[in-house]
């Protein structure tokens, strides 16, 4: 997938001038490849994800190929940044309305449920949910569908560390059965480190790309400590600029 | 407050206004004011013979399909403008021009242009209560949450479940605003229109006691009407209300 974004930009709302929030961001992802995209926060890296997602049609540039459906089936599973449930539906309701009736088998949607760790609440109106759970809806309903393309918006955020690694590793076994691109969003240097093939580190405003790595640790080898001594080598080996871009605290 | 005591309130509430009523007919002790025991005793017989039913079921046929047409009508037109500006400029000013237009003159054109038939009251009823649907429905539609249409959009619904699932749900709350104005609305308006050109119908019936100068037959009937209307918003606008806030906390 081929992404070039010329320039985007918010038109001007009453004292807050026009901004320009993405500048020649070229990026390509190949099949099953995971890309995370790290950058500081209100740098562009949402308005990116929804430009992918094809919600945002009002840029300079193209993404190609647009994800096409498959018969009547949906190909790309988004993880917003918040959970986006609908609160009047159940989590079991929330999680069915994604799928084509067709495919809406009670032992999918109880499959994806189980594997999330929400079977005991399927009935349970969102609103009655912590947000860590809430999260963990709008995961299943971004698996359910087994996209071909997985867009994150910092998924993990605001889930307990233990919940957060559980959900980690359901997403990599995810993408071990079924090979998915996935474009990762996060503000997390250490949790790009652990999942990702490929770093891609935006600056900004406008964002545009200032470093790529490929993370070339073995999967089963990132622990701890590997990506700790990874992420301390990577700060350390970039310029000045990079640094900034990587190291905001 | 606790339901009992609310009931206790309302019982108490309405025994005292007919109270009042019942020292004000004494004391002015005329046919033109009789007393909620005179009243009582006309509904009694009216509802022996049969008649008040007959004329209620008339007037409350009407009252229905005007409802039904209103309320279908009004919310699609309402929808279209609150989420189309194009629509919504076209057609701003012939909302404004219907939202003025005198009930009056509605009824009197439709029974000029149509004719003296059920369609003619059907129609100046509906389209007297349309324009009021119309503004609140494009109020709820302009509101619609952005964050969960794009959702929907991402991921691929198709028409009828973004309405069903997502756009309608947080349009009941809308509905159910002009479906009770509208209920109280659109009576009185079929009560006009009878007056004005049937021989049959509640409003024929006043018309009638007015020639007379029945007032007894006049307040049976109304109250007779009025608590029609209570039923109907107690046994099902408020049940249907509570079915589809449930998922409120």
């Amino acid at each position: 997938m081929e992404i070039d974004i010329r320039s985007k930009r918010y038109p001007a709302v009453g004292a807050a001038g026009a901004r320009l929030v993405l500048e020649n961001l070229r990026l390509s992802l190949r099949f099953g490849e995971f890309v995370g995209v790290f950058g500081p926060s209100g740098c562009g890296k949402t308005t990116l994800l929804n430009i992918v997602a094809g919600l945002d049609p009002d840029f300079q540039g193209s993404v190609r190929p647009a994800p096409a459906d498959r018969d009547g089936s949906p190909v790309i599973g988004y993880v917003f940044q918040n959970p986006r449930l609908l609160p009047w539906r159940t989590v079991e309701e929330n999680v069915r309305l994604v799928l084509p009736s067709h495919l809406a088998t009670d032992d999918r949607v109880g499959k994806i449920l189980e594997a999330v760790g929400l079977a005991d609440a399927r009935h349970v109106y969102p609103n009655r949910l912590s947000v860590g759970m809430s999260r963990r809806v709008a995961l299943a309903r971004a698996f359910v569908i087994e996209p071909e393309l997985l867009l994150m918006d910092e998924p993990f955020v605001s889930i307990d560390v233990t919940a957060a690694n559980r959900l980690r590793r359901l997403l990599l076994s995810m993408l071990d059965r079924r090979p998915t691109t996935v474009l990762f969003v996060t503000h997390d240097l250490r949790e790009a480190i652990s999942l990702a093939d490929r770093i891609v580190a935006l600056s900004g405003p406008p964002a545009g790309i200032v470093a790529e790595v490929a993370v070339d640790i073995a999967r089963d080898q990132r622990t701890g400590d590997t990506v700790e001594r990874f992420r301390a080598r990577l700060l350390d080996e970039c310029g000045e600029t990079l640094r900034a871009a990587f190291d905001p605290e | 407050m606790r339901i009992p005591t609310r009931i206790c309130y309302q019982t108490l509430s309405a025994i005292g206004f007919l109270a009042l009523w019942q020292v004000a007919a004494t004391a002015a002790d005329s046919p033109l004011l009789p007393g909620p025991v005179a009243v009582g005793r006309v509904m009694g017989d009216a509802l022996a013979s049969g008649e008040l039913v007959h004329q209620l079921g008339i007037t409350l046929a009407r009252v229905a399909a005007s409802f039904v047409l209103a309320m279908t009508i009004g919310t699609a037109i309402g929808i279209a403008m609150g989420r189309s500006r194009v629509v919504d400029r076209l057609f701003d000013t012939w909302l404004i021009i219907l939202l003025n237009i005198p009930a009056l003159v509605v009824i009197i054109l439709a029974y000029v242009w149509v004719g003296l038939v059920e369609a003619a009251v059907i129609l100046a009823v509906s389209v007297n209560k349309i324009p009021n649907v119309v503004v609140t429905m494009r109020e709820g539609a302009r509101s619609l949450d952005p964050d969960t249409l794009e959702m929907a959009q991402s991921f691929r619904l198709s028409r009828g479940r973004n309405l069903r699932h997502v756009v309608l749900p947080q349009l009941y709350p809308f509905m159910a605003a002009s479906a009770r104005s509208g209920l109280a609305l659109i009576w009185k308006i079929v009560l006009v229109a009878e007056l004005l050109g049937r021989s049959d119908g509640i409003g024929f019936q006043l018309n009638l006691f007015f020639q007379l100068f029945d007032v007894a037959g006049i307040l049976a009937y109304a109250f007779a009407f009025i608590i029609v209307v209570q039923i109907l918003e107690v046994g099902v606008l408020q049940p249907i209300e509570r079915r589809v806030n449930r998922w409120r906390r």
